[in-house]
Parts: C-alpha cells; sequence; structure tokens
C-alpha cells in the first residue's frame, strides 16, 4: 500500500505547437495539502484539469492512489443549474456519486447553506459553498480545488479556509490552487511555485528552514548533509533544513565553529518562499 | 448504471423543457392552427376534404429552425461554460455516456415536440370536418416531422459542442437556422447554381439538403423512390452531425476550447 495518492511523472502537455507543461514531477503524500502557487498562466489551472482526468497529458503519467472512483473536484467557477434548489442540486451530484446525501445535507445545515434556495439566488460566496459540499459528497480521499477563495469577501474566504482545514483535519489530502499567498500559508503543508509551465520550488512547509551563509567547503558539507539531511544549492550558500529549532540551533554553533558566516536564517513560508523567486527572477533579469 | 442515466437525461429533459421552449413551441403551434386558417387549409379540408402539407408545415418551414434550435444549442455549451461539465465528469460519469444520455435527450425531446406541434392542428381539423378518421394526420406527420425536428435537433447538438460560448452557439444557430430556410436556401443554391453553371436536376438535388424539403418528400411516402431517396438522406444527416459532434466533444479538451 502507497503512502501516497497522487504520483505525477515526467508530465508535458501541449495544445498545437505551444507546450503548457514542461516535465512536472510531484507527490503528494496521504494527508498532506498540496499548494501551487502560480502567476495567470502558468500552467496551474492546465496541470489541475490533468490530475482531475479532465485531460490527457502529451507525455508522462499521473497516477491517483485512492479508493474512490471519484475525486472532490471544484472549479475555479461553477454555475449549478439556476431553477434547481441547492438540496436537488446536490441529490443529482449525490446520485451519480451513488453515495447518501444525508452527510451533504447536514454539512448544509452545518455551513448556514439554504438548501430549499434555488441556485440564482445564492449569493457567490454562498455558491462556493455549494460547489465544496458537492466536491465533499461521497466523502472523496483526494481533493482538486481551483482557486476556491476567488472572488471571495473576507467573510467568505475566511469560511471557506475554515471549511479545507476540516477536510485536511479529517487526514484527505488536497491539492489547492491560489495567488492569495497569505490562504496558502495558512493551509499548506507543501509548497510548489510552477513558472512557465515548469515546477520551480517544491518542498514541505513545516518545521522547514533556509540558512543563508558564506561559502562553505564541501568537505564540510558532506559531513553536514548525513548529519542532519539537508539539502543545499550549487554554491553550498544555502541550506535547507527539514528540522525542528533545536537542530537548526545546533546546526548554526556547526557552522560558527568552523568560522562559516550565518547571513540568514528564517523559517520556510509561503510568503519568503515567493518573495525570494521573485527576487532571483530579478537577479537573474539583471 | 441506470439510475446514472436515468439522472443525467432527466436534467437534461428539464433543460430543454424550460419556459423558453414552452413559450416558444406554444407561439408555434399556436401559428399553426392560424395558417391553417388563413392559407387555405381550411377551404382545402371544406371542399376536398384534403389536408394541404403547406397549410400545416407553414410555420415550420418558417420559423422551424430556430424554435428547434432555439432548444438545443445551449445543451452542452452552458453546462462547459459554466464548468458543470467538469464537476459531472468528476463525478466518475465519462463523456460517452454523458453524450448518450444528450441523444436521448434529443429523441425523446423531438418527439414530444412533434406530437406538441401537430396535436393542436389536428384537433382542429378534426372538429371543423367531424370526422374522426382525420386523426391520422397527426401520425402521417408525427414520424417526417420527428425526423425533420432531429435533423435540426443534432445541427444543434453539434453547434452547441463545436462553440467555445453559449453567445457564439446562439449566433450560429441563428445564422445557420437563416441559411437553411428552404425558400432562403433554394435561393441561394440557385444563385451559386447560376454561377457555376449548374444543370437544374444538380440544383434540385442540392436543395434537398434542406430539411424542410426533406419532410415534405418523407410525407408523401405513396412516391416510394423519393421517399427511400429522403429517408437515406435524413438519417445520414442525422447520424454524421451526431458524429461530428461526438469526436468534437470527445477531443475538446484536447482542442483547447475554453482555455
Amino acid at each position: 500500500m502507497n503512502d501516497y495518492v497522487l504520483q505525477v511523472k515526467n508530465l508535458d502537455k501541449s495544445f498545437g505547437k505551444s507546450k503548457i507543461l514542461h516535465g512536472i514531477n510531484l507527490t503528494i503524500d496521504k494527508g498532506e495539502v498540496y499548494g501551487l502557487i502560480g502567476q495567470n498562466g502558468a500552467g496551474k489551472t492546465t496541470l489541475l484539469r490533468l490530475i482531475s482526468g479532465l485531460m490527457k497529458p502529451s507525455s508522462g503519467s499521473i497516477t491517483i492512489y485512492t479508493d474512490r472512483k471519484f475525486t472532490g473536484y471544484m472549479p475555479q467557477s461553477c454555475r449549478f443549474d439556476d431553477h434547481t434548489s441547492v438540496a436537488n442540486t446536490i441529490r443529482f451530484f449525490a446520485a451519480l456519486k451513488k453515495v447518501d446525501v444525508s452527510d451533504s445535507f447536514a454539512l448544509c445545515e452545518k455551513l448556514n447553506l439554504n438548501m430549499s434556495k434555488k441556485v440564482k439566488h445564492l449569493s457567490p460566496g454562498q455558491q462556493k459553498k455549494l460547489q465544496i459540499v458537492i466536491a465533499m459528497t461521497g466523502d472523496p480521499d483526494f481533493y482538486i480545488l481551483d482557486e476556491p477563495t476567488a472572488g471571495l469577501d473576507p467573510n467568505a474566504t475566511f469560511e471557506m479556509m475554515e471549511i479545507i482545514k476540516s477536510i485536511h483535519r479529517r487526514g484527505k489530502s488536497i491539492i489547492v490552487s491560489s495567488h492569495i499567498i497569505s490562504d496558502m500559508d495558512e493551509i499548506c503543508t507543501n509548497v510548489a511555485i510552477i513558472e512557465k509551465g515548469k515546477l520551480t520550488y517544491d518542498r514541505r512547509l513545516e518545521e522547514s528552514y533556509i540558512v543563508k551563509t558564506s561559502p562553505i567547503p564541501s568537505v564540510i558539507v558532506d559531513v553536514l548533509i548525513e548529519r542532519y539531511s539537508l539539502q543545499t544549492n550549487e554554491d553550498k550558500t544555502v541550506l535547507y533544513v527539514n528540522a525542528d529549532k533545536d537542530i537548526v540551533s545546533e546546526l548554526i554553533k556547526e557552522l560558527t565553529a568552523h568560522n562559516i558566516n550565518i547571513f540568514e536564517v528564517s523559517a520556510f513560508n509561503v510568503k519568503n518562499v515567493v518573495q525570494r523567486q521573485m527576487k532571483e527572477r530579478k537577479e537573474d533579469i539583471q | 448504471m441506470n439510475v446514472t442515466l436515468s439522472n443525467l437525461i432527466r436534467r437534461d429533459m428539464r433543460k430543454v423543457f424550460n419556459m423558453r421552449t414552452l413559450m416558444i413551441w406554444g407561439a408555434i403551434s399556436f401559428i399553426a392552427v392560424f395558417f391553417f386558417f388563413t392559407t387555405g387549409g381550411k377551404t382545402a379540408l371544406m371542399q376536398k376534404n384534403e389536408v394541404e402539407f403547406m397549410a400545416l408545415f407553414l410555420p415550420q418551414i418558417i420559423f422551424g429552425a430556430w424554435a428547434i434550435l432555439s432548444i438545443y444549442f445551449d445543451l452542452i455549451s452552458s453546462d462547459r461554460e459554466h464548468n458543470v461539465l467538469d464537476c459531472i465528469l468528476c463525478a466518475g460519469i465519462s463523456k460517452p455516456m454523458i453524450f448518450c444520455c444528450k441523444i436521448i435527450t434529443l429523441l425523446l425531446a423531438s418527439l414530444a415536440l412533434s406530437f406538441s406541434y401537430l396535436l393542436p392542428v389536428t384537433a382542429v381539423i378534426v372538429f371543423i370536418s367531424g370526422d374522426i378518421n382525420h386523426c391520422t394526420v397527426l401520425l402521417q406527420y408525427l414520424l417526417p416531422l420527428w425526423g425533420y425536428i432531429m435533423v435540426y435537433a443534432t445541427l444543434g447538438i453539434a453547434i452547441s459542442v463545436i462553440a467555445r460560448s453559449t453567445k457564439t452557439a446562439l449566433i450560429v444557430s441563428l445564422a445557420s437556422g437563416l441559411v437553411l430556410m428552404p425558400r432562403f436556401f433554394i435561393l441561394i443554391i440557385d444563385g451559386i447554381g447560376t454561377i457555376f453553371k449548374w444543370t437544374q436536376a444538380t440544383k434540385d438535388g442540392i436543395s434537398m439538403i434542406s430539411p424542410g424539403v426533406m419532410m415534405d418528400a418523407l410525407a408523401q411516402y405513396s412516391t416510394t423512390s423519393e421517399y427511400l431517396k429522403m429517408e437515406v438522406i435524413f438519417s445520414l444527416s442525422i447520424i454524421l452531425l451526431i458524429t461530428a459532434a461526438f469526436f468534437v466533444f470527445y477531443k475538446q479538451d484536447e482542442l483547447n476550447y475554453g482555455e
């Protein structure tokens, strides 16, 4: 039995002559919330549509390891039949998934979603709630959420984040795309940055630190890698450490003992990851 | 599987028989009765005890294409535009099954529309003539009209799949309805034929592509050769349009529609 729910290997996607995705590799473990960040047109939605099976890859493979036949897919925007009530919309999707509606109805009550209301009378926030309720119908193991907070006011955004957190607490795996960095920081356990169809960054957020130093001799780096299971960049000036604060303190002491200058120690979060990426890109341009 | 099919078909039927459809087909059925009185249909019935084809179907010949296309042009495009199609696919339903449900809806709805068009005018004919045997009008024309509606319905579904948005589908439907209107279509073929020096027989042959012309021939099943020829053209039109629509529907994400 695998520990992961999704495995993407060497994924390419082209439309005609234009290549949208280039050699994407990613793995999502059970219970992880995997955040996908990227500018408009970077390929986020295409990647999510490929993962959800709505498109076929040009090359490479996508494997989803779940017991269910369906995934909890929530598109960026969705408008169900205007003249149908919330309850009937849920009933329709529950019937397609061949599951019971009682849990979905209970969730609607919890979210204060009026089930007798027609879809056309729902506010944008309520529409999004209905979308996530439908995605959650049948309790899938794996969720694909495309910009779940796009176009929502602060209250509705807060509610949506709480729903996503509750899904995560129940041990479900989620891949979510968003432009809103603070949202991603709040919910993601992993973050990936997609730029021009390439994954330029893919790392766990929890208990991760970045240590910037003066160049470290290779002999010392090898020892540190073995001792702290860390990763480093090509220049051996940046160390990526997956460990708690105490271990990072030990590492810093050891570096100092080797007369290596420490320039910066920062905790991994989405904001500094994105800032760093942007800074590196600016430096490349200059 | 059957529950899934019936759910999808019921939803599509609700979409098809919306207020817009009921109003348009209510109006066109009323116009059929009105035209029967005003185009000599009543006179022919009273004097010769005959029901004239044109007196029955003039509203279909004039407005039929638009009335039919107005029902089906957004059957798939609106689902796609609103991303409901994606949600249905992610609920574990395959594209062929969704398309199959659309076609079953098309068949059932078209038959119901054919019946709803013919019923009032047949009732009027029976009432005026006092002859219950004129109920056969409904039986005689039900299937040819069903076929006629199906040709436009499959064209509508093809437009609904190929168009990138509901708005585009509407515009293309209106234009197609205008071009395929029999009188207009015959004029277009005549004009093109004159430029390319086609014979009258060639012009007549091509003019038969217009569903209105086909229905006329189908209704006269005593002329066996014409009837069979039209049957083949009708069936081919429907099969070709359905095949084209299915191919595009199956591949449309790969064709990068809507991206």
